[in-house]
C-alpha cells in the first residue's frame, strides 16, 4: 500500500474508536465513565487483530486483546449480526471484574469483517463490600459476580438472564444498566461507522490496510529498539503488601535486549498472593506494552504491531500469572503500576535519555459506601499523585501516571450526587524527590463521610517503599492513610477494608515522585 | 453606512456597506498597536453601526501575556489550576506536559470559607478575612484577581463580599458571574481567563471607543455582537471572536440561499477552523479550549485543524507521508515564498500542482517555482514516490486530516454529511474545498464573494445577542416554577442590559434549557416550549443513537438569550465583472490536464464545467473535473460535486 493510502486511511479508522469513546462519555450514568472516563475503546480485523484505538486507559487497552481471543475461545455459540458478547472473568479476556468489556462482531456482506470493542470500569459489580474491590478477597468469588464470555444482546434483543445477574449481583442496578446501554450504544456507533468505510473503501483494501498498518507501527518500534545497546538488564522491585500478609512481593525481572527485538522475562517474582493483588496474564501483558511504547515511538499508530518485538515470560501461578480462583482486584490498578517501575529500572542502562525516575507507583484506589435513602451507593475513584522527574523536565505535580489517566471527579459533582464532602484537595508540598529536575508533588485528599454507617475500602501502595529517584536523585515521600475520627487521626494501612461512622474523614496522602539527577 | 472591522495576525480586513453595496479593503496589522491601524482605515468614512472582530484577547492567553492575576478560592483547594481534572495530556509521550498553570501557585490565596451542595453556608466569611488579602496582593503587583469558590453558583454571596472589599484595589472577576455552572476546575479556569486578559481588553476597547466617539459593537465567541461597554464587565466573551466571525457570516449566507445546514471551512495559512451549522442554527460547546486551559462559556462550536497552506510536509519515522501540524507560515514561508523557507509545504506542491498560479495577490508577488520544485523532489524521492504521484499525496494527506476532523464534528453531534453543504473560505479554503466534498460525500460547495475577508462580511451582518445562564439542577418534574423564576430574572438583566445599550428595536428572547437524563454528566440544549421532553428524547437520539423514554430529565441550566436582528438588505457584491481568461496545465486524479483559468469572478448567471480555476486578488478556487459551477445572484460560486 503507498504511503498516502495507508496515512488517509488511517486517520479513517483511527476515528471510529475516537467517535465510540464520545458516545460512550456522554451517556453513561456513573460519574466513573462520564466524569472520569475510565474506559477504553479499540476495533479489531477479522483475525482479532487490534487495528485501532482511542487514547484512553493503558491498561483496558494492553488487555483488549485477549478479550476478543477468549471469545474465541470460549464463546459456545456462532456470532450473529445484532449480537454483542458480555465478560468480565480476568482468566477469560478480563482484568479484574469492575472492568466490563463489550464486544460487537462487525458484518458486512454476511461476512465477519472484525469487532468493536469498548471496556469500562463499574463502580460496583457486587460481591462483599461496596466498590467490589474489597481489601480482603481470597477468592474472585468474593469480589463480584464473573461473567464469562457470553452473550448480553442477542440479534440486538437484551439477553434476560444476562440482565437478571446484573440486576440482582450488583448495587445500584440502574447506574449499571445505565452504564451497560451506553457500552452498547458506542458499540453500535463504532459497528456502523466501520460498516461505512468498509462500503467506502472495499474489503480487500481495509485487509491490506490492516495488514500494512500494523507492520508499519512494528518498524517504528523496532527502528527505536535497535537504536539501543543490546544486553541483558535485570532489575528488582516490591509491592508493599498484599493486605493480607504484612510482608512485601518482589517482583524481578531480566530483560534481553537482541537487536530489534526485545524479551522479558518475570521469573523469580513473587508466587501468588492469598490476597487481592495478582495481576492476571492480561494485565501483565498491557503493563509491558505501555513500557515499550513509551520507551521506543510514543507517537506510533496503536495497534497490535508496536507488540510484535516484544515476548514475555511470566511463571504460572506467579503474581503476573495467577490461576483462577485467586483474587485480582488490585491487580489490575497496583501491581501493575509496580510492573512498569521495575521494567522501567530495568531499561534504564538502555534507554537513559528516556526513563524517568519512578512516579507515584499506585492509584490510590478509593470506595465509599453506604446506605442512602432506600438504596445503596457506592463510590470510586483514583487519586492521582507525583510523576518521577525525567531526564530532560521536572515531573508534573497532582497527575495519573503510566496505567491510568482517568479523570477526577469534580468536587462540585461528588458531593452534589453523594453523601460525602471533601475538606480538602490540594498538593502534599516536599513530597516530590529533589534532583536536577524535581519529581512532582502528591496529592493530599480528605473526605468527609457524611451518611449513618458506611463502609471504606483503600488499595494503595508506595506507603512502606518510596518512589525511588535516579542517577542521584532523591526519593519522593511515601503515601500515608489516616482516619479523621474524633479529633484523633488514625494511622490506616496500604490497603485495607473498614466500617465507618457519620463524620469520619478518610485522609489519604499520596506519593511524591522520585527526582532524576544530583541537584547542583 | 456600516462597516466592520476583522483584525487578524497578518492583515487587518475592513468590509463596508455604502448604499447597499459591499466594498472590502485589506492594511497590514500592527502586532504591537492593532487599534491605530483599525482607525486609520476608518478615518476617510463616515460609519454608522461599527462591528470588530479581535484577536487581542485570544492572544494575550496563547502568548502568556495577561496581566498579573491572583486566583482567590477555598481554603483546602488552592492548587485546583495545577491538578486540573488529574490527568495527563499524553498516555504515552513523556515529553507531552500540562500547560502551565493560568495563575501561578503563589498568587493563590485560599478563604476559610465553605458553602455546601444545597447553597448552604457551613463556614462563615468574614470582612476581616478579605481584607488581610489586600496588601498580599499589592505586594504581589496584583492587578486583577479571579475569584472562584466552591459552590458559589447556588449561593454568591461570598464571592459577592470578596468583590465588596476588593474592587476598589483591583480589577475583580467572579466565577457566579463569569459562568454560574458546576464542576469547579473548568468554572474556576474560565474565570482566571477573564480576569487574566481583563484588564487588556478594557484598556484596548477603552481607548478605542474613546478615540472612536462613537459605538462599537464586538464581536464573541458565540457568534452575536455585544456592545465594547457591556463586555468590559466580561470580557472573556472576546477571547475566540476572530473565527466567530466567519461562522456568523456563513449562518447568514445560508439563510439568504435556503441552505439549512452548513459546514464551514476556512483554511489559511497555518490552520484550518470547520464548524457546522444546523437547520439555520450555529452548533455550540461548553467544552472549549484556549491554549490547552478549558473555556467553559457556551461558545461557536469551532475545531481547529494543524492544516493550512504554510503546512510542512515530512516523511516520518516509520516512512510515511505526514502533513502539519508544524507550519512555515508567513515567515518563513513555503519554499516558493523564497524568504528562507527550507522545508516544503502544501502551497508548494499546491503550486507544482498547478492549483496555485505562478504568482499571488494579484500578481504582486512571483512564486520561486524551481526551488520549490527541487524541496519536493527531495522529499518524494526519500518516500520513493514519483513526483506527481507525491504532488498528489500531499494534498491527499491534507485533505484526509481535515476529512477526519470533519467527520469527527459532525459526527458528535449525529449529523449525516451528505445533509451538508460546505462554505469554503480563507485564503486556501475554495482550493481544497471540492476534494473534501466528495471525500465526504457532501454535494455541493459554495465559495462566497469576499472568500479571504469572509469574516469581517459575517461581522457586518451579525446581530447583536446578549446571553445569561443560570444553574438550576432539579428533575424536570416538578420545577416548573422556579425555571420561570429563572428566567424572569435573567429576562430582567437582558432588558436593563438592552436599555443601557440604546438599541431602539425590541429583542428576541430565546429561552432554552439544558437537559439531561437523571444521573448523567453531560448536556443538551434544547428550546423551551412545547413537547420539551419530546424534543430532548429526539436530539439525544440522533446524538447518541438512543433514548430513555421512561426515564426522568433534569434541568441543568436555564439559558436565556436576547437577539436583536440586524437589517439585512441584499448586498451588491463587488466584482462579478468577469476578467480575463488563460489556461494552464493542472494535475487532476493523475494526469495534467489544461485547464482555462479565469481572472476575477464571473458574473451571475455563468454557468461552466470543471476543470476550471477562479483566481481572485485572496483565494483561488479550484472547481475538478467531473463537476460543474455556477455563479448565483448573489455572486456565490455554487459548486456541484454529486
Amino acid at each position: 500500500m503507498d504511503p498516502v493510502s495507508l496515512e488517509v486511511m488511517k486517520n479513517a479508522f483511527t476515528f471510529v474508536p475516537e467517535e465510540m469513546g464520545q458516545v460512550l462519555r456522554r451517556t453513561s450514568y456513573s460519574p466513573n465513565i462520564k466524569e472520569r472516563m475510565d474506559a477504553s475503546c479499540a476495533i479489531f480485523d477479522a483475525h482479532g487483530r487490534m487495528v485501532a484505538q482511542a487514547e484512553h486507559i493503558p491498561v483496558h487497552l494492553g488487555s483488549m486483546p485477549l478479550a476478543i481471543r477468549a471469545i474465541r475461545d470460549f464463546l459456545r455459540e456462532p456470532l450473529e449480526e445484532g449480537d454483542q458478547v458480555i465478560l468480565n472473568d480476568p482468566y477469560r479476556g478480563g482484568s479484574h471484574l469492575n472492568d466490563i468489556t463489550l464486544i460487537k462482531p462487525v458484518f458486512w456482506k454476511d461476512d465477519l469483517v472484525g469487532y468493536t470493542a469498548n471496556k469500562a470500569h463499574h463502580a460496583d459489580v457486587g460481591g462483599i463490600a461496596p466498590g467490589s474491590m474489597p481489601t480482603g478477597s481470597r477468592t474472585l468469588f468474593e469480589e463480584g459476580v464473573v461473567l464469562s464470555p457470553q452473550k448480553f444482546l442477542l440479534r440486538g434483543r437484551m439477553d434476560p438472564l444476562v440482565q437478571e445477574r446484573v440486576r440482582k449481583g450488583m448495587r445500584d442496578p440502574r447506574e449499571r444498566m445505565g452504564d451497560l446501554r451506553a457500552q452498547v450504544a458506542a458499540n453500535n456507533t463504532g459497528d456502523r461507522r466501520f460498516r461505512a468505510y468498509l462500503t467506502k473503501y472495499g474489503r480487500p483494501a481495509f485487509e491490506e490496510f490492516a495488514d500494512e498498518i500494523l507492520a508499519y507501527s512494528e518498524r517504528r518500534v523496532r527502528r527505536a529498539l535497535r537504536t539501543a545497546p543490546d544486553g541483558t538488564y535485570d532489575a528488582e522491585d516490591q509491592l508493599d503488601d498484599d493486605g493480607v500478609m504484612d510482608e512485601p512481593l518482589p517482583l524481578r525481572v531480566r530483560v534481553k535486549l537482541v537487536g530489534d527485538a526485545v524479551t522479558v522475562d518475570f521469573t523469580g517474582t513473587a508466587e501468588m498472593s492469598a490476597g487481592n493483588v495478582n495481576a492476571p496474564y492480561a494485565v501483565t501483558l498491557a503493563s509491558a506494552y505501555y513500557v515499550l511504547r513509551t520507551l521506543t515511538d510514543p507517537t506510533a499508530p496503536p495497534n497490535q504491531g508496536c507488540y510484535r518485538p516484544l515476548r514475555i515470560v511470566a511463571p504460572e501461578d506467579s503474581l503476573l500469572n495467577p490461576r483462577k480462583p485467586a483474587a485480582v482486584a488490585a491487580g489490575n490498578v497496583e501491581t501493575s503500576q509496580r510492573i512498569v517501575d521495575v521494567l522501567l529500572k530495568a531499561f534504564a542502562e538502555a534507554f537513559p535519555e528516556v526513563v524517568p525516575a519512578q512516579s507515584q507507583g499506585t492509584m490510590n484506589n478509593l470506595l465509599l459506601g453506604g446506605r442512602r435513602g432506600d438504596g445503596e451507593f457506592a463510590y470510586y475513584e483514583t487519586i492521582g499523585g507525583g510523576e518521577g522527574a525525567l531526564p530532560f523536565r521536572d515531573g508534573m505535580s497532582g497527575v495519573q501516571t503510566h496505567m491510568t489517566n482517568t479523570l477526577n471527579t469534580p468536587v462540585e459533582a461528588l458531593e452534589t450526587s453523594y453523601p460525602l464532602r471533601v475538606e480538602a484537595y490540594r498538593l502534599r508540598p516536599g513530597s516530590g524527590g529533589d534532583g536536577r529536575f524535581r519529581g512532582g508533588m502528591g496529592i493530599v485528599r480528605s473526605v468527609r463521610f457524611l451518611g449513618e454507617r458506611g463502609t471504606v475500602s483503600l488499595i494503595s501502595d508506595r506507603r512502606r517503599f518510596p518512589p525511588r529517584g535516579i542517577r542521584g536523585g532523591s526519593d519522593g515521600t511515601p503515601g500515608r492513610n489516616s482516619l479523621l475520627r474524633g479529633g484523633t487521626l488514625l494511622p490506616l494501612p496500604s490497603k485495607t477494608t473498614m466500617g465507618i461512622r457519620k463524620d469520619d474523614v478518610i485522609v489519604v496522602e499520596t506519593p511524591g515522585g522520585g527526582g532524576w539527577g544530583s541537584p547542583d | 453606512m456600516d462597516a466592520a472591522v476583522d483584525v487578524g495576525g497578518t492583515f487587518t480586513d475592513f468590509v463596508v456597506m455604502k448604499a447597499g453595496k459591499l466594498e472590502a479593503f485589506k492594511l497590514p496589522s500592527s502586532p504591537d498597536r492593532p487599534q491605530d491601524v483599525l482607525l486609520e482605515g476608518l478615518r476617510p468614512l463616515d460609519v454608522g453601526v461599527l462591528g470588530h472582530g479581535t484577536t487581542i484577547a485570544t492572544n494575550a492567553v496563547l502568548e502568556g501575556k495577561g496581566s498579573p492575576t491572583a486566583l482567590v478560592t477555598t481554603e483546602g483547594f488552592e492548587d485546583l489550576l495545577i491538578i486540573g481534572r488529574q490527568n495527563r495530556p499524553r498516555l504515552y509521550d513523556f515529553r507531552a506536559i500540562r500547560p502551565v498553570p493560568l495563575v501561578p501557585r503563589a498568587a493563590t490565596f485560599g478563604l476559610p470559607e465553605r458553602v455546601d451542595a444545597a447553597g448552604t453556608v457551613l463556614k462563615t466569611l468574614t470582612e476581616n478575612d478579605v481584607e488581610a488579602l489586600v496588601p498580599q496582593l499589592q505586594a504581589r503587583g496584583i492587578e486583577s484577581v479571579a475569584v472562584s469558590l466552591l459552590f458559589s453558583f447556588l449561593n454568591p454571596e461570598h464571592e459577592s463580599l470578596v468583590r465588596r472589599v476588593l474592587a476598589s484595589h483591583f480589577s475583580v472577576s467572579l466565577s457566579s458571574d463569569v459562568l454560574p455552572e458546576f464542576r469547579e476546575f473548568e468554572r474556576t479556569s474560565t474565570t482566571a481567563l477573564d480576569a487574566l486578559i481583563g484588564p487588556i481588553v478594557r484598556s484596548y476597547l477603552d481607548d478605542l471607543t474613546t478615540r472612536l466617539s462613537r459605538p462599537l459593537w464586538v464581536m464573541r465567541s458565540n457568534g452575536g455582537l455585544r456592545l465594547a461597554e457591556s463586555l468590559l464587565t466580561r470580557p472573556v466573551e472576546a477571547l475566540l471572536s476572530g473565527p466567530a466571525g466567519g461562522v456568523a457570516g456563513a449562518k447568514y449566507l445560508a439563510d439568504s440561499l435556503g441552505l439549512p445546514n452548513v459546514l464551514t471551512l476556512d483554511m489559511g495559512g497555518t490552520s484550518t477552523d470547520i464548524s457546522p451549522i444546523q437547520e439555520g442554527e450555529p452548533t455550540w460547546t461548553t467544552e472549549a479550549t484556549i491554549g490547552g486551559y478549558p473555556l467553559a462559556l457556551p461558545v461557536l462550536d469551532i475545531t481547529t485543524i494543524g492544516a493550512g497552506g504554510g503546512s510542512e510536509a515530512w516523511k516520518d519515522e516509520g516512512g510515511a507521508l505526514r502533513v502539519g501540524p508544524q507550519s512555515a507560515g508567513a515567515e518563513p514561508g513555503p519554499l516558493c515564498y523564497n524568504r528562507g523557507g527550507t522545508i516544503p509545504t502544501l502551497t508548494d506542491a499546491d503550486l507544482l500542482a498547478g492549483f496555485l498560479g505562478p504568482t499571488l495577490i494579484g500578481g504582486q508577488m512571483a512564486l520561486d517555482t524551481a526551488r520549490a520544485r527541487r524541496g519536493l523532489g527531495r522529499l518524494f524521492e526519500s518516500l520513493d514516490l514519483g513526483f506527481e504521484e507525491g504532488l498528489a499525496g500531499v494534498q491527499r494527506v491534507v485533505v484526509s486530516t481535515m476529512v477526519r476532523a470533519a467527520a469527527v464534528a459532525l459526527a458528535r453531534r449525529g449529523f449525516d454529511p451528505r445533509d451538508f453543504v460546505l462554505i469554503a473560505y480563507g485564503g486556501a479554503g475554495p482550493m481544497h474545498a471540492v476534494e473534501v466534498a466528495r471525500e465526504m460525500e457532501i454535494p455541493e460547495v459554495v465559495v462566497p464573494p469576499l472568500p479571504g475577508a469572509f469574516s469581517a462580511y459575517g461581522i457586518l451582518l451579525s446581530d447583536f445577542r446578549l446571553d445569561y445562564g443560570r444553574s438550576v439542577l432539579r428533575p424536570l418534574e416538578g420545577s416548573e416554577e422556579a425555571v420561570e423564576a429563572a428566567f424572569a430574572e435573567l429576562k430582567r438583566k437582558a432588558e436593563e442590559e438592552l436599555s443601557a445599550s440604546g438599541i431602539p428595536e425590541t429583542a428576541l428572547m430565546l429561552r432554552s434549557l439544558d437537559l439531561r437524563y437523571l444521573g448523567q454528566s453531560y448536556e443538551i440544549n434544547v428550546p423551551h416550549g412545547e413537547n420539551l421532553r419530546a424534543r430532548f428524547h429526539r436530539s439525544h437520539e440522533a446524538r447518541f443513537g438512543y433514548a430513555s423514554r421512561d426515564e426522568s430529565l433534569e434541568v441543568v441550566n436555564v439559558r436565556l438569550a436576547a437577539v436583536v436582528r440586524r437589517d439585512r438588505p441584499s448586498p451588491k457584491l463587488p466584482g462579478g465583472k468577469g476578467g480575463s481568461e488563460g489556461s494552464r496545465e493542472v494535475l487532476f486524479a493523475g494526469s495534467r490536464t489544461p485547464t482555462p483559468v479565469l481572472t476575477g469572478r464571473p458574473p451571475p448567471g455563468t454557468k461552466r464545467k470543471g476543470p476550471l480555476i477562479v483566481e481572485e486578488e485572496t483565494a483561488t478556487t479550484v472547481v475538478d473535473p467531473g463537476t460543474s459551477v455556477s455563479v448565483d445572484e448573489q455572486g456565490c460560486l455554487r459548486i456541484r460535486v454529486s
